[in-house]
Protein backbone atom coordinates (compact mmCIF):
# COMPACT_ATOMS: atom_id res chain seq x y z
CA UNK A 1 0.00 0.00 0.00
CA UNK A 2 1.38 3.38 -0.81
CA UNK A 3 0.88 5.91 2.29
CA UNK A 4 0.82 9.39 2.24
CA UNK A 5 3.97 10.62 5.06
CA UNK A 6 4.94 13.41 6.80
CA UNK A 7 8.07 13.46 8.21
CA UNK A 8 10.54 15.77 9.70
CA UNK A 9 14.14 15.94 8.58
CA UNK A 10 17.41 17.56 9.71
CA UNK A 11 18.82 18.91 6.28
CA UNK A 12 22.76 19.80 6.81
CA UNK A 13 24.51 22.48 4.08
CA UNK A 14 27.99 23.08 4.04
CA UNK A 15 29.14 26.60 4.43
CA UNK A 16 29.57 27.15 0.85
CA UNK A 17 26.18 26.21 -0.17
CA UNK A 18 25.23 29.09 1.83
CA UNK A 19 24.12 32.10 0.61
CA UNK A 20 22.01 35.61 1.57
CA UNK A 21 19.48 35.24 -0.55
CA UNK A 22 16.72 33.28 0.48
CA UNK A 23 15.79 31.32 -2.89
CA UNK A 24 18.76 29.74 -3.55
CA UNK A 25 19.00 28.48 0.24
CA UNK A 26 15.78 26.76 0.25
CA UNK A 27 17.00 25.09 -3.25
CA UNK A 28 19.89 23.95 -1.89
CA UNK A 29 17.71 22.77 1.01
CA UNK A 30 15.27 21.36 -1.39
CA UNK A 31 18.20 19.32 -3.63
CA UNK A 32 19.97 18.10 -0.18
CA UNK A 33 16.46 17.07 1.04
CA UNK A 34 15.99 14.82 -2.34
CA UNK A 35 19.65 13.37 -2.27
CA UNK A 36 19.34 12.55 1.63
CA UNK A 37 15.82 11.04 0.62
CA UNK A 38 17.23 8.63 -2.52
CA UNK A 39 19.91 7.58 -0.71
CA UNK A 40 17.60 6.39 2.14
CA UNK A 41 15.73 3.52 0.02
CA UNK A 42 13.67 2.87 2.75
CA UNK A 43 12.82 2.44 7.14
CA UNK A 44 11.38 -0.24 8.77
CA UNK A 45 8.36 1.31 9.87
CA UNK A 46 7.73 2.98 7.16
CA UNK A 47 8.92 1.53 4.09
CA UNK A 48 9.97 2.37 0.63
CA UNK A 49 10.51 5.99 0.26
CA UNK A 50 9.18 6.44 -3.11
CA UNK A 51 8.67 10.50 -3.87
CA UNK A 52 8.93 13.58 -1.64
CA UNK A 53 6.09 15.72 -2.67
CA UNK A 54 6.12 18.54 -0.92
CA UNK A 55 8.59 20.56 1.46
CA UNK A 56 5.85 21.85 4.26
CA UNK A 57 8.27 23.98 6.45
CA UNK A 58 11.92 25.22 6.95
CA UNK A 59 12.82 25.63 10.28
CA UNK A 60 15.59 27.99 11.96
CA UNK A 61 19.61 26.70 10.82
CA UNK A 62 21.63 26.25 13.49
CA UNK A 63 25.44 26.66 13.13
CA UNK A 64 27.37 23.41 13.94
CA UNK A 65 30.46 24.47 15.92
CA UNK A 66 33.00 22.50 14.51
CA UNK A 67 32.28 22.51 10.37
CA UNK A 68 30.30 25.29 10.65
CA UNK A 69 27.96 23.67 8.43
CA UNK A 70 24.26 24.97 8.68
CA UNK A 71 21.48 21.99 10.08
CA UNK A 72 17.97 22.94 9.23
CA UNK A 73 15.28 20.87 10.36
CA UNK A 74 12.33 20.35 8.17
CA UNK A 75 9.21 18.91 7.68
CA UNK A 76 7.95 17.52 4.10
CA UNK A 77 5.19 15.55 3.25
CA UNK A 78 6.16 12.10 0.95
CA UNK A 79 5.01 8.90 -0.28
CA UNK A 80 5.83 5.74 0.83
CA UNK A 81 5.26 1.83 -0.14
CA UNK A 82 4.79 -0.92 2.74
CA UNK A 83 3.95 -4.21 2.73
CA UNK A 84 1.03 -5.34 5.32
CA UNK A 85 0.49 -8.61 6.53
CA UNK A 86 -2.80 -9.79 5.40
CA UNK A 87 -2.91 -7.56 2.64
CA UNK A 88 -3.72 -8.07 -0.58
CA UNK A 89 -1.58 -6.93 -3.73
CA UNK A 90 -1.05 -7.58 -7.35
CA UNK A 91 2.85 -8.43 -8.31
CA UNK A 92 4.92 -9.62 -11.65
CA UNK A 93 6.67 -12.94 -11.63
CA UNK A 94 10.39 -11.72 -12.80
CA UNK A 95 12.01 -15.43 -11.51
CA UNK A 96 11.13 -18.75 -11.44
CA UNK A 97 12.79 -21.21 -9.15
CA UNK A 98 12.04 -25.34 -8.93
CA UNK A 99 10.80 -24.08 -5.19
CA UNK A 100 8.42 -21.33 -5.97
CA UNK A 101 8.55 -17.87 -7.57
CA UNK A 102 10.01 -14.47 -6.83
CA UNK A 103 7.52 -11.09 -8.00
CA UNK A 104 8.00 -7.44 -8.16
CA UNK A 105 5.47 -5.30 -6.86
CA UNK A 106 5.89 -1.74 -6.42
CA UNK A 107 9.54 -1.15 -5.26
CA UNK A 108 9.69 -4.60 -3.56
CA UNK A 109 11.82 -6.75 -5.71
CA UNK A 110 12.20 -9.94 -2.82
CA UNK A 111 8.27 -11.25 -2.90
CA UNK A 112 8.52 -14.78 -2.64
CA UNK A 113 5.52 -17.01 -3.59
CA UNK A 114 6.90 -20.72 -2.29
CA UNK A 115 5.41 -23.61 -4.01
CA UNK A 116 4.10 -24.90 -0.66
CA UNK A 117 1.72 -22.16 -0.65
CA UNK A 118 0.52 -22.54 -4.27
CA UNK A 119 0.02 -26.22 -3.53
CA UNK A 120 -2.08 -27.24 -6.99
CA UNK A 121 0.70 -25.96 -8.76
CA UNK A 122 3.46 -27.80 -10.17
CA UNK A 123 6.82 -27.16 -11.28
CA UNK A 124 7.56 -27.63 -15.06
CA UNK A 125 11.46 -27.57 -16.26
CA UNK A 126 12.40 -26.09 -19.47
CA UNK A 127 14.00 -23.02 -20.72
CA UNK A 128 11.44 -21.07 -19.76
CA UNK A 129 10.26 -22.75 -16.07
CA UNK A 130 6.98 -22.11 -15.14
CA UNK A 131 4.08 -23.64 -12.73
CA UNK A 132 1.27 -25.37 -13.94
CA UNK A 133 -2.28 -25.86 -12.39
CA UNK A 134 -5.02 -28.60 -13.42
CA UNK A 135 -6.79 -26.05 -14.87
CA UNK A 136 -3.61 -24.91 -17.05
CA UNK A 137 -3.67 -22.10 -14.74
CA UNK A 138 0.10 -20.80 -15.45
CA UNK A 139 2.67 -18.92 -13.24
CA UNK A 140 5.85 -17.95 -15.60
CA UNK A 141 7.48 -14.87 -15.93
CA UNK A 142 6.01 -11.59 -16.45
CA UNK A 143 2.52 -12.65 -15.02
CA UNK A 144 0.52 -10.63 -12.82
CA UNK A 145 -0.32 -12.72 -9.71
CA UNK A 146 -2.89 -11.49 -7.23
CA UNK A 147 -1.35 -12.63 -3.63
CA UNK A 148 -1.48 -12.28 -0.09
CA UNK A 149 1.42 -11.02 1.90
CA UNK A 150 1.72 -13.51 5.20
CA UNK A 151 5.25 -12.67 6.57
CA UNK A 152 7.44 -9.45 5.88
CA UNK A 153 11.17 -8.72 6.39
CA UNK A 154 13.24 -5.83 7.03
CA UNK A 155 16.71 -6.29 6.52
CA UNK A 156 18.87 -3.47 7.63
CA UNK A 157 21.79 -4.01 6.26
CA UNK A 158 20.56 -3.94 2.71
CA UNK A 159 17.85 -1.59 3.78
CA UNK A 160 15.04 -3.85 1.65
CA UNK A 161 11.95 -5.71 2.97
CA UNK A 162 11.48 -9.32 1.57
CA UNK A 163 8.32 -10.82 1.93
CA UNK A 164 6.65 -13.90 1.83
CA UNK A 165 3.41 -14.63 0.21
CA UNK A 166 0.26 -17.42 -0.43
CA UNK A 167 -2.23 -17.98 -2.72
CA UNK A 168 -4.34 -20.01 -0.11
CA UNK A 169 -6.90 -18.01 0.02
CA UNK A 170 -10.20 -17.32 -2.96
CA UNK A 171 -9.94 -14.98 -5.53
CA UNK A 172 -6.14 -15.40 -5.38
CA UNK A 173 -3.64 -16.61 -8.14
CA UNK A 174 -3.17 -15.17 -11.90
CA UNK A 175 -4.83 -12.58 -12.80
CA UNK A 176 -5.71 -13.05 -16.55
CA UNK A 177 -6.94 -16.51 -14.71
CA UNK A 178 -8.72 -14.91 -12.18
CA UNK A 179 -11.05 -12.56 -15.09
CA UNK A 180 -12.00 -15.96 -16.48
CA UNK A 181 -13.76 -17.43 -13.38
CA UNK A 182 -17.17 -16.31 -14.84
CA UNK A 183 -16.58 -17.81 -17.83
CA UNK A 184 -15.86 -21.13 -15.91
CA UNK A 185 -19.38 -21.30 -14.95
CA UNK A 186 -20.40 -21.08 -18.51
CA UNK A 187 -18.10 -23.45 -20.09
CA UNK A 188 -19.18 -26.45 -17.33
CA UNK A 189 -22.99 -26.09 -18.82
CA UNK A 190 -21.35 -26.42 -22.65
CA UNK A 191 -20.73 -25.02 -25.94
CA UNK A 192 -24.55 -23.39 -26.29
CA UNK A 193 -24.43 -21.67 -22.83
CA UNK A 194 -20.88 -19.50 -23.91
CA UNK A 195 -22.44 -18.86 -27.25
CA UNK A 196 -25.84 -17.36 -25.69
CA UNK A 197 -23.43 -15.50 -22.97
CA UNK A 198 -21.71 -13.85 -26.20
CA UNK A 199 -24.69 -13.00 -27.42
CA UNK A 200 -25.97 -11.76 -24.42
CA UNK A 201 -22.83 -9.39 -23.70
CA UNK A 202 -22.79 -8.00 -27.30
CA UNK A 203 -26.07 -7.14 -26.66
CA UNK A 204 -26.15 -5.46 -23.79
CA UNK A 205 -23.20 -3.80 -23.19
CA UNK A 206 -22.22 0.09 -25.38
CA UNK A 207 -18.82 -0.55 -24.48
CA UNK A 208 -18.17 -3.48 -22.97
CA UNK A 209 -14.56 -3.46 -21.60
CA UNK A 210 -14.33 -5.20 -18.36
CA UNK A 211 -17.01 -7.57 -19.20
CA UNK A 212 -15.73 -8.72 -22.39
CA UNK A 213 -12.06 -9.00 -20.87
CA UNK A 214 -13.44 -11.82 -18.87
CA UNK A 215 -15.01 -13.46 -21.34
CA UNK A 216 -12.61 -13.31 -24.05
CA UNK A 217 -9.59 -14.19 -21.56
CA UNK A 218 -11.28 -17.43 -21.06
CA UNK A 219 -12.69 -18.46 -24.09
CA UNK A 220 -9.67 -18.92 -25.76
CA UNK A 221 -7.85 -21.34 -24.23
CA UNK A 222 -11.40 -23.12 -23.95
CA UNK A 223 -12.08 -23.27 -27.51
CA UNK A 224 -10.52 -26.06 -28.16
CA UNK A 225 -12.15 -28.36 -25.25
CA UNK A 226 -15.89 -27.01 -26.24
CA UNK A 227 -15.68 -27.83 -29.91
CA UNK A 228 -17.86 -24.92 -30.02
CA UNK A 229 -17.33 -21.35 -30.15
CA UNK A 230 -14.20 -20.56 -32.39
CA UNK A 231 -13.23 -17.26 -32.39
CA UNK A 232 -14.27 -14.68 -35.69
CA UNK A 233 -12.67 -11.68 -37.31
CA UNK A 234 -14.83 -9.55 -34.17
CA UNK A 235 -13.16 -11.61 -31.14
CA UNK A 236 -9.05 -10.98 -32.14
CA UNK A 237 -10.07 -7.04 -32.28
CA UNK A 238 -11.54 -7.33 -28.81
CA UNK A 239 -8.61 -9.44 -27.80
CA UNK A 240 -5.91 -6.83 -28.23
CA UNK A 241 -7.85 -4.40 -26.88
CA UNK A 242 -8.30 -6.53 -24.20
CA UNK A 243 -4.29 -6.92 -23.68
CA UNK A 244 -3.62 -3.25 -24.58
CA UNK A 245 -6.50 -2.26 -21.53
CA UNK A 246 -5.16 -3.99 -19.11
CA UNK A 247 -1.40 -3.05 -19.70
CA UNK A 248 -0.05 -6.77 -20.30
CA UNK A 249 2.73 -7.10 -22.31
CA UNK A 250 2.13 -6.64 -25.48
CA UNK A 251 3.58 -10.15 -25.77
CA UNK A 252 0.67 -11.85 -24.80
CA UNK A 253 -1.57 -9.52 -27.07
CA UNK A 254 0.68 -11.77 -29.85
CA UNK A 255 0.35 -14.68 -28.72
CA UNK A 256 -3.76 -14.54 -28.21
CA UNK A 257 -3.44 -13.35 -32.09
CA UNK A 258 -1.57 -16.06 -33.24
CA UNK A 259 -3.58 -18.64 -31.98
CA UNK A 260 -4.76 -20.82 -34.24
CA UNK A 261 -7.54 -23.94 -33.33
CA UNK B 1 1.35 -1.08 17.63
CA UNK B 2 1.66 -3.40 20.14
CA UNK B 3 4.23 -6.38 18.82
CA UNK B 4 5.17 -7.28 15.38
CA UNK B 5 3.01 -10.54 16.04
CA UNK B 6 -0.71 -9.31 15.73
CA UNK B 7 -0.11 -7.46 12.29
CA UNK B 8 -2.98 -8.68 10.06
CA UNK B 9 -4.61 -6.32 7.57
CA UNK B 10 -6.99 -8.72 6.83
CA UNK B 11 -8.64 -7.65 10.39
CA UNK B 12 -7.33 -3.94 9.53
CA UNK B 13 -5.02 -4.47 12.08
CA UNK B 14 -2.12 -2.46 10.74
CA UNK B 15 -1.41 -0.07 14.17
CA UNK B 16 -2.95 2.70 14.80
CA UNK B 17 -0.11 5.36 13.00
CA UNK B 18 -1.27 3.35 9.59
CA UNK B 19 -4.86 3.57 10.16
CA UNK B 20 -4.57 6.93 10.67
CA UNK B 21 -2.42 7.75 7.91
CA UNK B 22 -3.70 8.45 4.82
CA UNK B 23 -3.19 5.68 2.10
CA UNK B 24 -3.54 6.54 -1.60
CA UNK B 25 -4.36 4.26 -4.44
CA UNK B 26 -2.13 3.46 -7.26
CA UNK B 27 -4.20 5.51 -9.93
CA UNK B 28 -3.21 8.37 -7.11
CA UNK B 29 0.29 7.02 -6.85
CA UNK B 30 0.45 7.38 -10.70
CA UNK B 31 -0.62 10.75 -11.15
CA UNK B 32 1.16 12.19 -8.22
CA UNK B 33 4.54 10.61 -9.74
CA UNK B 34 4.07 10.94 -13.78
CA UNK B 35 3.45 14.53 -12.56
CA UNK B 36 6.92 14.36 -10.92
CA UNK B 37 8.15 12.94 -13.57
CA UNK B 38 6.97 15.59 -16.43
CA UNK B 39 8.73 18.62 -14.23
CA UNK B 40 11.97 16.84 -14.30
CA UNK B 41 11.80 15.90 -17.59
CA UNK B 42 11.26 19.64 -18.73
CA UNK B 43 14.40 20.40 -15.74
CA UNK B 44 17.03 17.72 -17.78
CA UNK B 45 17.23 15.93 -21.22
CA UNK B 46 17.77 12.70 -18.81
CA UNK B 47 15.01 12.59 -16.04
CA UNK B 48 15.52 8.70 -15.87
CA UNK B 49 19.01 9.35 -13.90
CA UNK B 50 17.89 12.02 -11.80
CA UNK B 51 15.34 10.13 -9.91
CA UNK B 52 15.99 7.52 -7.31
CA UNK B 53 15.64 3.53 -8.34
CA UNK B 54 12.89 3.30 -5.55
CA UNK B 55 10.67 5.91 -7.42
CA UNK B 56 11.57 4.55 -10.97
CA UNK B 57 10.02 0.85 -9.71
CA UNK B 58 6.98 2.74 -7.71
CA UNK B 59 6.29 4.91 -11.32
CA UNK B 60 6.51 1.43 -13.41
CA UNK B 61 4.29 -0.37 -10.89
CA UNK B 62 1.25 1.76 -10.32
CA UNK B 63 1.72 2.65 -14.11
CA UNK B 64 0.40 -0.96 -14.74
CA UNK B 65 -1.83 -1.39 -11.99
CA UNK B 66 -3.36 1.90 -12.10
CA UNK B 67 -7.38 0.77 -13.32
CA UNK B 68 -8.68 4.52 -13.98
CA UNK B 69 -6.47 6.68 -15.80
CA UNK B 70 -8.10 9.84 -16.00
CA UNK B 71 -7.59 12.66 -12.97
CA UNK B 72 -11.38 13.19 -12.89
CA UNK B 73 -12.47 9.64 -12.74
CA UNK B 74 -9.51 8.93 -10.08
CA UNK B 75 -11.32 11.54 -8.08
CA UNK B 76 -14.91 10.24 -8.32
CA UNK B 77 -13.27 6.60 -7.23
CA UNK B 78 -11.97 8.12 -4.09
CA UNK B 79 -15.70 10.04 -3.27
CA UNK B 80 -17.41 7.51 -4.02
CA UNK B 81 -15.43 4.48 -2.12
CA UNK B 82 -15.60 7.40 1.22
CA UNK B 83 -19.55 6.75 1.12
CA UNK B 84 -19.33 4.56 2.71
CA UNK B 85 -17.43 4.43 6.23
CA UNK B 86 -14.35 2.74 5.36
CA UNK B 87 -11.32 2.93 6.39
CA UNK B 88 -8.22 4.63 4.41
CA UNK B 89 -6.60 1.13 3.91
CA UNK B 90 -9.48 -1.06 2.74
CA UNK B 91 -11.11 2.35 0.83
CA UNK B 92 -7.74 2.14 -1.26
CA UNK B 93 -7.17 -1.79 -1.34
CA UNK B 94 -11.28 -1.53 -3.36
CA UNK B 95 -9.87 1.23 -4.95
CA UNK B 96 -6.81 -0.65 -6.63
CA UNK B 97 -8.39 -4.46 -6.82
CA UNK B 98 -11.45 -3.44 -8.54
CA UNK B 99 -13.50 -6.49 -7.03
CA UNK B 100 -16.20 -7.21 -9.64
CA UNK B 101 -18.72 -9.17 -6.99
CA UNK B 102 -19.78 -8.88 -3.22
CA UNK B 103 -17.78 -12.18 -2.65
CA UNK B 104 -14.83 -10.79 -4.03
CA UNK B 105 -14.85 -7.56 -2.41
CA UNK B 106 -15.44 -9.35 0.98
CA UNK B 107 -12.46 -11.78 -0.19
CA UNK B 108 -9.92 -9.32 -0.98
CA UNK B 109 -11.11 -6.54 2.01
CA UNK B 110 -12.32 -8.83 5.10
CA UNK B 111 -12.44 -6.70 7.56
CA UNK B 112 -15.36 -4.89 6.02
CA UNK B 113 -17.30 -7.76 7.46
CA UNK B 114 -15.75 -8.30 11.03
CA UNK B 115 -15.95 -4.62 11.89
CA UNK B 116 -19.16 -3.21 14.33
CA UNK B 117 -20.23 -1.54 11.33
CA UNK B 118 -20.51 -4.21 9.06
CA UNK B 119 -21.35 -3.28 5.20
CA UNK B 120 -24.23 -5.32 4.22
CA UNK B 121 -24.42 -7.33 1.20
CA UNK B 122 -27.08 -4.32 -0.79
CA UNK B 123 -24.28 -1.86 0.33
CA UNK B 124 -21.43 -3.67 -1.32
CA UNK B 125 -22.80 -4.36 -4.07
CA UNK B 126 -23.98 -0.62 -5.34
CA UNK B 127 -20.09 0.29 -4.11
CA UNK B 128 -19.06 -1.87 -6.63
CA UNK B 129 -21.91 -0.99 -9.43
CA UNK B 130 -21.07 2.74 -8.92
CA UNK B 131 -16.95 1.90 -9.34
CA UNK B 132 -17.68 -0.06 -12.24
CA UNK B 133 -19.92 2.37 -14.03
CA UNK B 134 -16.96 5.16 -13.63
CA UNK B 135 -14.28 2.52 -15.09
CA UNK B 136 -17.65 2.67 -18.08
CA UNK B 137 -17.57 5.98 -18.80
CA UNK B 138 -14.02 6.73 -18.09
Amino acid sequence: MFLKVQLPWNVIISAEDLDAKGLMLQRSIIIRLLDDFACKKATKDLGYFSAVTTLDSIGEGKVRQHSGDVLFPVVFSGITFKLFRGEILDGVVHKVLKHGVFLRCGPVENVYLSNLKMADYKYVPGENPIFLNDKLSKIGKDVTVRFMVIGTKWLEVEREFQALVSLEGDFLGPVSYLWSRDMEAAAAGGGDSVRSLFNGITAKCERPNSFLRNTMMRAYPNNGALGGVLPNNYTFPFVLKVCAFDSEPLARGREVAHWRP
Amino acid sequence: MSGEEEENAAELKIGDEFLKAKCLMNCEVSLILEHKYEQLQQMSDDPMNQVSQVFEKSLQYVKRFSRYKNPDAVRQVREILSRYQLAEFELCVLGNLCPETVEEAIAMVPSIKNRGRALDDEAIEKMLNDLSLIKRFE
